[in-house]
C-alpha cells in the first residue's frame, strides 16, 4: 500500500469500487481530516468517528462525483460532520479552540437581529469573492482560523509571526468581511 | 446559534482556496543532544551486535493491558442535575414563629394536604424584578432549518417593576444569589461571590456567622459530619481542591490546597477514600527533557510537582495513542494525602462505585466498509484506598451507563454500525462479572432501529432506559429486567410523553422523568414535562404527566433537562423546579412550581413567583418548610 498514492489513483479506486480506496484515503488524508475534526470537537473518539464517517460518505458519492481537489473534498466532509456533531453537544464537550472562534465570529454578525434566510449560493459567492480579494498570507491566516479552526498560537508559529500580529490581522479581516457582507446585502 | 451558522458557512469556500491554505504538518522538535545520544546508542548496538528495545511509551511489556478511554455520557439518577432531597430538618429555636395561612405547622412530615393554601409569604430582600427583553436567535436558525417562513413572536416587552404589596418580610439575611447551598446539623453553608459563608437561623433571620475567601472554587461537599468542607474546581487543564476546617464556622481555616493536572471527570467519597478520575491532555508539543510538560502531576500547597511514576501507567498493547491520560487518584479525605494512583495512556470516561473504578473509552473500527463501535473497559478496585488493576474487556457499542452491584457490572451501550447500504443504531445491555471480567449475560440490540440512549436509571435488577430517535424526538422508556441472567426481559415502552427525559428514583417502584413536551409553534420554547413511570405487566407506562403551560424559556432549541436544580422528595412525593412562563400580556416571569403525586395524578401543590434566572434557584428544607432562594428573592413553602 502506497501511503502517498496520487489523488487521481485514489479516485480511480473509488470508481472501481475497490475497498483499497478507503485504506488509501485513510493513509493519505487520515491525519489531515482528524486534525480538522479534533479542532472542532474535544473528544478524540468523536473526531476519529467523524473521520471514519468521512470515508463512508465519500464511498457513497464517488462516483458519480469526481473531486478535483481531494484534500479539500474530504476536509469539507469531515468539517461538516464535526460541526453537526458539535451542535448537538453541550458546551463542555466542544473543542478548546471553538469557543473563542465563535466569539470572534459574532463580530461579523449583523446587530439588528432581523430574521433572514440566507441563500447558500449568495453566501458562497460573497465569501469567495471576499477571500479572493485578500492578500495571500491574510487569506491563508483567515482560513486557517475559521475553516481549519486552528489556534492563534499554531497559526503564528506557521507564519513566523507573533500571536498579537495574527490577532490584529484576524480582527481587521473580520471587520472587512462584515463590511463586505453588508455591501452584498447578506445579513446574518 | 448564529455564530455556528457563520462557522458552517465557511464550508462554502472554494476547494482550491482551502487546499492552498492547508497548514503545514508540524513535527515535534527533538533536542539535538537526543539525536546525538541516539546515534551513540545505535553505534553501541552495532558494536555489540545486540538490538536493544527502545523504551518508550507504547513499547512491548508483558503486563500492558489495553488502555480504555473516557467518554462518559451516563445520565444515571445519581449523576443528574443537583437534586436536593428532603433531608433531616434543621432544629430551630423553640420560639420560632412563621406567618402561614395554615392553622398550624405540621412538623411530623406526613403527606401534605393539597386542599390547604400552602404558600407561605416569607420574602427576602424586596428588590424589584426586571427581566431583559426576550428574543431568541435560535428561532432564526430553526427557520432556516425548516426552510419555511415563520412569524416570530414579537419581542417581549420589559416586565414591569413588581411592587411589593401585601407581603410580609418573614426572613432577613436571605441566601439569595448563592451558587450552591448545603446544610449540616448545625449550620447552612453557601458558596457565593467567591466566598464560603456559614449561616445559622435565629428566629426569622439567616445570620452569617463566618466567611472564607475561596476564589474560583465552583462546588463543595461537607465532610466529617460538617466539620470540614472540601471545595473543588475543574477546568480543562487543572483540577483544584481546597480543604477547610469549619468546625468553628466563625473561624474557618485552610487545611490543604491541592492542584492536579487534568480535567475532573468523576469523583466519589467512600469509606476507603476520596477517589478522583481525571483526563489529562498534553496540548503543546512536549519538551522531552521536562517531565512537567507531558507527565501528569499533583502539587500540595503550591509546592514541588509530584509526577506520576512510569510504573503506574498502563500502556496499550496494540496502539500508540496521543498524549492523553486517564488518571485515577485515591486520597485520604481527612488530609487529601495521596494514597494511591494509577493511569491509563489515553483519555476516557470514568465511573466510580463503592469498591471499583471503571475507565472506558470507545472507538470506531471499519471492517469491510462497515463502521462499528466498540468500548474498551478497564476495571480497578480500591480496597483500603489502594488501587489495583483487575482486568479489561471489549464490548460492542459505546458505553452510555454503568452500574455495579454485588460484583456484577451492568452496562448500557449505544450500538451502531453502518455502511453504504444499511445503517443500524440501537441499544444493547450487558452483565459483566467482576470476578472474571467477562460478560455473563447480554441483551443485544433490543430497541427499534435508530434509537440512541438519552437517560438511564438502575433500580435493583431492572434498568429504565430512555431512548430517542433524534435529538429532538420524544423519549421512549424501555425497561430491562435482568433478575434472571439466563432470561433477560425487555418490557416494551408506552407512547412517549416528552423529549430529552432524565430519569430519577421516586419511591415505591416509580421512576420520575423530567423532560420537554411538544412546543406550541415552530421556534417556540419546549415546555417542561414531568412524568411518573411504572411497570404494568409487559409495559413501562406513564401513569401521570404534568406539562408547564405558557412556557417561556429563553430558547427555542431543546435544552438539557440538567440545566437547573430540581427538588425531589420521594417521601412526600413532591418534585419542584423553577421555570419561566408567560403572563397574559406576554411579559415573562419566573415561577417555582412544586408538584405532588397522589398515586394517580401529578398536580400543582404550589406555584410561587420568584423572579430571576430559573437556573440559579436553590432550595433548602428546614423544619417542614421548603425555602426557595432565587437571584434576589426568597420564598418559603410549607410542605
Amino acid at each position: 500500500m502506497n501511503a502517498q498514492m496520487e489523488d487521481n489513483k485514489i479516485i480511480a479506486l473509488y470508481f472501481e469500487r475497490s475497498e483499497d480506496a478507503i485504506a488509501e484515503s485513510q493513509a493519505k488524508y487520515g491525519k489531515y481530516c482528524y486534525k480538522i475534526a479534533k479542532n472542532i470537537l474535544s473528544s478524540h473518539e468523536d473526531a476519529e468517528e467523524c473521520v471514519s464517517d468521512t470515508w463512508i460518505k465519500a464511498w457513497g458519492v464517488i462516483p458519480p462525483q469526481k473531486p478535483k481537489r481531494l484534500s479539500a473534498f474530504f476536509g469539507t466532509i469531515t468539517r461538516n460532520l464535526a460541526l453537526n456533531r458539535m451542535e448537538s453537544f453541550f458546551a463542555e464537550k466542544r473543542g478548546g479552540v471553538i469557543l473563542p472562534i465563535l466569539d470572534e465570529l459574532s463580530e461579523i454578525l449583523s446587530a439588528d437581529g432581523e430574521d433572514e434566510v440566507v441563500d447558500a449560493i449568495v453566501m458562497k459567492e460573497a465569501i469567495n469573492t471576499f477571500l479572493a480579494s485578500l492578500p495571500t498570507q491574510v487569506r491563508k491566516i483567515f482560513l486557517q482560523r475559521y475553516w481549519y479552526v486552528r489556534s492563534v498560537k499554531e497559526i503564528a508559529r506557521d507564519f513566523n509571526l507573533t500571536e498579537n500580529h495574527v490577532r490584529v490581522i484576524l480582527h481587521r479581516t473580520r471587520s472587512d468581511f462584515k463590511t463586505h457582507l453588508a455591501n452584498k446585502g447578506v445579513c446574518l | 446559534m448564529k455564530e455556528e451558522k457563520m462557522l458552517r458557512a465557511f464550508s462554502l469556500v472554494d476547494d482550491d482556496l482551502v487546499e492552498k491554505a492547508a497548514p503545514r504538518e508540524q513535527k515535534p522538535k527533538i533536542p539535538f543532544w537526543w539525536k546525538r545520544l541516539a546515534y551513540v546508542a545505535v553505534a553501541a548496538c552495532l558494536m555489540l551486535a545486540v538490538v536493544l528495545p527502545i523504551a518508550f511509551m507504547g513499547g512491548d511489556n508483558d503486563s500492558v493491558p489495553v488502555i480504555s478511554k473516557l467518554d462518559d455520557t451516563t445520565q444515571n439518577a445519581d449523576e443528574t442535575a443537583p437534586m436536593v432531597s428532603a433531608g433531616d430538618t434543621l432544629p430551630l429555636p423553640a420560639d420560632t414563629q412563621f406567618v402561614t395561612t395554615q392553622s398550624a405547622v405540621d412538623t411530623a412530615k406526613p403527606a401534605p394536604d393539597v386542599t390547604k393554601q400552602p404558600i407561605d409569604v416569607g420574602v427576602g430582600p424586596l428588590d424589584a424584578y426586571k427581566d431583559s427583553e426576550y428574543f431568541s436567535l435560535i428561532e432564526m436558525l430553526d427557520a432556516l432549518l425548516s426552510e419555511s417562513e415563520i412569524d416570530l413572536p414579537p419581542s417581549q416587552p420589559t416586565a414591569p417593576d413588581i411592587a411589593p404589596s401585601g407581603v410580609t418580610n418573614d426572613f432577613s439575611g436571605s441566601l439569595t444569589g448563592a451558587d450552591s447551598i448545603q446544610r449540616s446539623d448545625t449550620h447552612i453553608f453557601c458558596l457565593k461571590d467567591e466566598k464560603l459563608e456559614a449561616y445559622t437561623v435565629s428566629g426569622h433571620d439567616f445570620v452569617c456567622v463566618g466567611a472564607f475567601d475561596v476564589g474560583d472554587m465552583s462546588e463543595f461537599s461537607l465532610l466529617d459530619g460538617g466539620k470540614k468542607v472540601l471545595l473543588l474546581r475543574s477546568s480543562s487543564i487543572w483540577t483544584k481542591l481546597l480543604l477547610l476546617d469549619v468546625s468553628d464556622p466563625a473561624c474557618m481555616k485552610e487545611l490543604r490546597r491541592v492542584r492536579i493536572t487534568g480535567r475532573l471527570c468523576s469523583s466519589k467519597l467512600t469509606d476507603a477514600g476520596l477517589v478522583l478520575a481525571t483526563n489529562y491532555t498534553v496540548w503543546e508539543a512536549p519538551e522531552y527533557d521536562n517531565p512537567t510538560s507531558f507527565v501528569p502531576y499533583m502539587q500540595y500547597d503550591g509546592g514541588e510537582a509530584n509526577h506520576l511514576p512510569m510504573e503506574d501507567i498502563i500502556l496499550p498493547t496494540d496502539k500508540l495513542l496521543g498524549l492523553d491520560y486517564a488518571v485515577i487518584y485515591s486520597l485520604d479525605p481527612d488530609t487529601l494525602t495521596l494514597q494511591s494512583r494509577k493511569a491509563i495512556l489515553g483519555s476516557g470516561a470514568a465511573k466510580i462505585t463503592e469498591n471499583y473504578v471503571f475507565i472506558h473509552s470507545w472507538h470506531s473500527t471499519t471492517l469491510a466498509n462497515t463502521l462499528r463501535r466498540y468500548t474498551d473497559l478497564y476495571c480497578f478496585d480500591y480496597q483500603d484506598g489502594v488501587l489495583t488493576y483487575r482486568g479489561d474487556l471489549t464490548l460492542e457499542g459505546r458505553v452510555s451507563s454503568l452500574d455495579e452491584k454485588d460484583g456484577i457490572l451492568r452496562v448500557v451501550a449505544d450500538v451502531a454500525y453502518r455502511n453504504s447500504y444499511e445503517h443500524y443504531s440501537g441499544v444493547s445491555f450487558y452483565c459483566v462479572s467482576l470476578q472474571s471480567v467477562r460478560v455473563v449475560a447480554e441483551l443485544k440490540e433490543f430497541t427499534e432501529n435508530g434509537q440512541t440512549v438519552q437517560s438511564v436509571y438502575f433500580d435493583g435488577d431492572t434498568v429504565y432506559i430512555g431512548t430517542q430517535h433524534a435529538t429532538s424526538s420524544p423519549t421512549s422508556i424501555y425497561l430491562v429486567d435482568f433478575s434472571n441472567h439466563a432470561n433477560i426481559l425487555c418490557v416494551t415502552p408506552d407512547e412517549p410523553i416528552a423529549r430529552s427525559i432524565s430519569l430519577a428514583a421516586f419511591g415505591d417502584g416509580a421512576v420520575l422523568g423530567i423532560g420537554y413536551g411538544n412546543r406550541d409553534f415552530v421556534g417556540g420554547p419546549y415546555p417542561h414535562t414531568i412524568g411518573i413511570f411504572k411497570r404494568e405487566g409487559d409495559k413501562a407506562v406513564s401513569v401521570a404527566k404534568y406539562r408547564v403551560e405558557n412556557a417561556a424559556e429563553a430558547t427555542g432549541h431543546l435544552p438539557s433537562s440538567l440545566d437547573r436544580e430540581y427538588y425531589l422528595d420521594p417521601e412526600r412525593q413532591l418534585v419542584g423546579f423553577a421555570v419561566r412562563t408567560k403572563n397574559e400580556d406576554n411579559s415573562v416571569k419566573t415561577e417555582y412550581i412544586l408538584l405532588h403525586f397522589d398515586g394517580k395524578t401529578l398536580s400543582e401543590f404550589a406555584c410561587v413567583e420568584i423572579g430571576g434566572d430559573p437556573c440559579a434557584v436553590h432550595t433548602l428544607l428546614l423544619d417542614g418548610k421548603l425555602h426557595v432562594f432565587g437571584d434576589k428573592e426568597h420564598r418559603v413553602i410549607s410542605v
